[in-house]
């Protein structure tokens, strides 16, 4: 094709971009995002395809069949699990303020400068071979393309590209010094170039597969013929073995979650937890979509051009062109530069700011906090750096990835570096997911196995890759580094047989993860970290920054810490956010109201009196969470472990002692076991309340009940006794009564101490009853007996008020175990009721049935009386009931017989009870058991409560 | 009568159920599993471990939405 064509092309789509970011800049500035939505937001995370995926699959395809699956399997085999790990690192580094993976570890672990620097370094050195990759992808397939010339145009083109990627990043990647803002115009531009990608590889695959062939089958078929493809339908057959699989997997799960690119998009860039939701789902569809015709295209590649004369990584370019079809392969050459130069932009943008902040900036701030001058100068001073620094980093990364093309890039196949790239991003794994979920995590395990799996990595994983000729002796792999056997790059102390990432994988993260936990457990935290543990497991229980626990030696005045943020954040951030946090704690700023205005004028003039060195007397110190406050702030900026030196140096260290923290964590964790505690016990305690007020009411109206009982019965015994002592007076006052008379007297007077009597001893039989004091003599009973003599008994009674006793009790029931002459007074008591209740004059009708129920006996005592109320049912039961109601029945009895009846059928675990209606007659009803429960209730509370 | 399930019951549900998820596929789509489709057979032209990849892929895709559909819906 021609040249300049493509140039123009390449040009013009870059063009593109830069317009697409500068459009997405222009409308967020004025709040109508265009990034704001789950859409772009999975669609940036697909710039975990980068040209390795776009060319390198198809590569990887040919030769080893499906193993380049696993690369995009991983991913979406985690997605499901994003929810529990990714959301959390979200969730707390929005709330740490933290925008890499150096400063997410750094932070975990006792906010350590050199941790920071550690992990930066990591990165730095596993992913610039991965952008020099990406370099080297757009060169040679411009190269491809042109279809002429050699080295010089491919550095050439690789060169123009990484010097128009830098100009953007710089641009739209690093515009300010905050790192916390999100750069809307890379995220767009980078969802679109993952749409172009994805277009241009599936018109290419819909191309290859259905106008090349004749569709999937027809492609497989082909493939089928030749053995050498054929083997690629399996993965035994392509020589992946189950642990290769499983590596791949692995590796991909840690690389879509820890490359610092992904970390960019998916963690930094992320606007809200939600469009994660979406996220999950889309993005491993993405990978699914983008991977369905790889097969396809490498078998066509193979098939028509032939496994030996071209680069099976260039076969997405070569085959539209071998068939004449350049404008298709100008499409997809986009489609690479596209996939290159969004990874580009991002990995640089994400490295940069680790370089500036974990490299440079602790160093700086340092230094320039040792030197003598005003605060506010040094403040604005280093704030200039850091953004210049950042800038320069751009800079630096892309000079690094072009110049390790130069010199080395050039050889190495697109795959294998990308998956060295990945195991060295593994290395973070122990230490993120560690920190997450484990508290015990400390930062001299975390160093120590992040330098062990570094130093594995390099020695198994990038030492082979330097063999060769002018290079490292061949014989480092034979006989191992030095001829010793055991250090055999391959074959670390002498494991063989897994292929070599395997191999690098298990070792490095052998040794990672051995020393990370072993030396966590081994030496104890320091009380930062203890801190920053807590924080970070337990971040979805905590709430604000009030709870955390911080302390200063200093109490530096609040103009110091503005003027620490002023240089940093510039006038108008510093103002936004310290009205954010006087709006969040208003007690918190010691100043009065006039001042929490902060509007512009107000600031310049605290500005000129601190450059003019009045002492700000006015101002008191700052508050504690101010400092925090302003610590994060400029963590967003700077980093945490840079944040923190800057913090000490107008505050002092920061003073946490080992007791102070163990003892607050301990304090809260008490205090919630206490809150638990107290909270259990004040329900413990409402429900003896409750039941000691039902007692209360209850023995109020057992106090009632004894008054009215004592009441009726003096009340009771009175009238025998007023009629007796009259008559007694009346014999007495006239001796001259006739001797008939005086017989007649005689009489009542003993019918009247005999109804006094009886009285009596029936209140101490009913006082025995209800104190639980009698007991029963139980003995098998044939109730048709008992009946025919409680029948007997009334009998006279009843044939004197002409009343018709009809008896039918049959002689088959079951015995009864119960008390027979108890069982009498019953009987007896009822019958007797009903004789009184039954109209005198031969109309009397009284019954006394029996019939056997479930388990249980049943008698029936009925008459044709007057009846009962319904309201009365219960009633009747009552002591003096009768009694009580003298005013409407002429009492006929003591008005105790049915209280002792019930007392005695409950005594035999029995029930009683009436069915009856007013002129209606009366039945009453008693169920006996046949075997008395085990355990006999003598239930106290019953007596009063009818 | 049974409670209502409160909502963070049902956000601890959802996470579990991601979880086990993210588990499940994880072993249908490794080895030894593996291995019971990655033979030379082929199902519409199409080799059979690449259908079984590719569509256990867009079933745990499907499944991981029908999951983190929002609650209000």
């Amino acid at each position: 094709m021609n040249k300049l064509l493509v140039i123009g092309f390449s040009f013009g789509y870059l063009a593109l971009l830069f317009g697409v970011a500068y459009a997405a800049e222009r409308r967020s500035a004025t709040r109508q995002s265009l990034v704001a939505n789950p859409y772009v937001y999975a669609l940036s995370m697909a710039v975990y395809c980068t040209a390795w995926a776009y060319y390198g699959s198809v590569g990887r395809a040919a030769h080893q069949g499906l193993s380049f699956v696993g690369i995009y399997l991983g991913p979406a085999l985690l997605a499901p699990a994003w929810w529990l790990v990714l959301r959390k690192i979200v969730r707390v580094c929005r709330q740490q303020r933290l925008t890499s993976i150096a400063d997410f570890i750094s932070a975990r672990y006792g906010k350590s400068a050199a941790l920071g620097a550690l992990v930066t370094a990591v990165c730095v050195l596993g992913v610039v071979p991965y952008i020099a990759l990406q370099i080297k992808a757009i060169s040679s397939s411009f190269v491809v393309l042109v279809g002429s010339g050699g080295r010089v145009e491919a550095s050439v083109a690789a060169l123009f590209t990484a010097g128009a990627l830098a100009v953007f990043t710089i641009l739209f990647g690093v515009r300010s010094v905050e790192a916390t803002e999100r750069h809307e115009g890379v995220v767009l531009a980078v969802a679109l170039e993952s749409l172009v990608k994805l277009l241009a590889f599936l018109v290419l695959g819909v191309f290859v597969t259905f106008g090349l062939f004749h569709g999937f089958a027809d492609v497989f078929d082909q493939a089928a013929a030749v053995p050498a493809l054929a083997r690629l339908f399996t993965l035994h057959g392509a020589g992946t073995s189950s642990a290769e699989w499983l590596t791949l997997l692995v590796l991909s799960m840690s690389a879509v979650l820890l490359l610092p690119r992904q970390f960019q998009v998916a963690v930094v860039e992320n606007v809200s937890e939600d469009h994660l939701r979406k996220a999950m789902w889309l993005f491993p569809l993405y990978l699914l979509i983008i991977n369905i015709f790889v097969l396809p295209i490498a078998f066509g590649g193979m098939l028509r051009l032939g496994g030996g004369s071209f680069d099976a990584d260039t076969f997405v370019l070569a085959l539209p062109l071998a068939t004449g079809h350049s404008w298709l392969a100008l499409l997809t050459y986009l489609g690479g530069l596209s996939a290159a130069s969004s990874m580009i932009i991002v990995e640089t943008v994400a490295l940069s700011v680790m370089i500036s902040n974990h490299l440079l900036m602790p160093l700086l701030v340092r230094e320039v906090s040792g030197r003598p001058g005003a605060q506010p100068r040094r403040f604005a001073y280093l704030g200039r750096v850091a953004l210049q620094s950042r800038r320069g980093a751009v800079v630096l990364v892309l000079a690094l990835a072009y110049g390790y093309y130069a010199a080395v890039g050039r050889q190495l196949p697109l795959v294998n570096t990308g998956l060295v790239s990945f195991a060295a991003v593994a290395q973070f794994v122990p230490a993120v997911l560690g920190g997450l979920y484990w508290k015990g995590g400390t930062r001299r395990g975390a160093t120590l196995g992040l330098l062990a799996g570094f130093a594995v990595w390099f020695f198994t994983l990038v030492l082979p890759t330097v063999v060769g000729p002018g290079r490292l002796p061949e014989s480092i792999l034979t006989a191992g580094v030095g001829g010793i056997s055991a250090l055999r790059p391959g074959a670390l102390l002498g494991l063989s047989g897994l292929d070599y990432l395997s191999h690098g994988l298990f070792w490095s993260w052998f040794f990672n993860i051995g020393l990370y936990v072993g030396v966590s457990l081994a030496c104890p935290p320091s009380a930062l970290e203890l801190r920053q543990a807590d924080v970070f497991v337990d971040v979805f229980r905590r709430r604000s920054l009030a709870e955390e626990v911080a302390g200063w030696q200093g109490h530096p005045l609040l103009p110091d810490v503005r003027a620490l943020l002023l240089g940093f954040l510039g006038k108008k951030r510093t103002t936004q956010a310290l009205q954010a946090f006087a709006q969040r704690f208003p007690d918190a700023l010691s100043f009065n109201n006039e001042q929490l205005t902060f509007n512009s004028q107000q600031i310049r003039e605290a500005e000129s009196e601190v450059s003019n060195q009045q002492p700000a007397t006015q101002f008191t110190a700052a508050d504690p969470r101010l400092l925090l406050y302003a610590e994060k702030l400029l963590a967003g900026t700077l980093g945490p472990a840079s944040a923190r030196l800057l913090l000490a140096s107008v505050a002092g260290e920061e003073q946490i002692s080992y007791d102070n923290v163990v003892g607050i964590l301990k304090e809260s964790q008490q205090l919630l076991e206490a809150n638990r505690q107290l909270q259990k016990q004040s329900r413990q305690l409402q429900r003896l309340t409750d039941e000691l007020r039902q007692a209360y009411q209850q023995l109020q109206a057992l106090d009632q009940q004894k008054d009215e009982f004592l009441y009726t019965v003096t009340h009771e015994l009175r009238t025998p006794l007023t009629s007796i002592r009259a008559l007694a007076e009346i014999l007495a006052d006239n001796p001259d009564l006739g001797e008939e008379e005086r017989e007649r007297f005689h009489n009542t007077i003993g019918r009247e101490a005999e109804r006094l009597t009886r009285l009596i001893s029936l209140i101490l039989d009913l006082e025995k009853l209800e104190s639980g004091q009698a007991t029963l003599v139980r003995a098998p009973v044939a109730l048709a007996e008992v009946a025919a003599e409680a029948a007997e008994a009334v009998g006279q009674l009843a044939r004197a008020k002409g009343i018709a006793l009809h008896l039918d009790v049959p002689a088959a029931l079951p015995p009864l175990p119960a008390d027979r002459d108890r069982l009498m007074q019953v009987l007896i008591n009822l019958l007797s009721n009903a004789v009184k209740a039954c109209p005198p004059g031969g109309t009397g009708r009284i019954g006394l049935l029996a019939w056997p129920a479930a388990d249980a006996l049943l008698l029936c005592v009925e008459d044709n009386g007057k009846g009962i109320a319904q309201a009365e049912h219960h009633q009747i039961f009552d002591k003096f009931f009768q009694a009580q109601h003298q005013s409407l029945r002429k009492p006929e009895g003591s008005g105790l017989g049915l209280a002792i009846t019930k007392k005695l059928v409950e005594l035999h675990q029995g029930r009683i009870w009436v069915e009856s209606a007013p002129e209606q007659g009366a039945r009453f009803f008693v169920e006996l058991p046949l075997a008395p429960p085990v355990r006999a209730t003598a239930p106290f509370n019953a007596s009063y409560s009818l | 009568m049974k409670p209502e399930p409160t909502p963070p019951d049902m956000e601890r549900s959802r996470g579990q159920r991601l979880l086990f998820l993210a588990a499940l596929f994880g072993v249908l789509l490794n080895f030894p599993l593996l291995a019971v489709f990655d033979h030379a057979g082929r199902v519409a032209g199409v080799p059979v471990l690449y259908w079984y990849i590719l569509l256990s892929w867009a079933l745990l895709i499907g499944l991981t939405g029908w999951l983190v559909r929002s609650f209000s819906e």
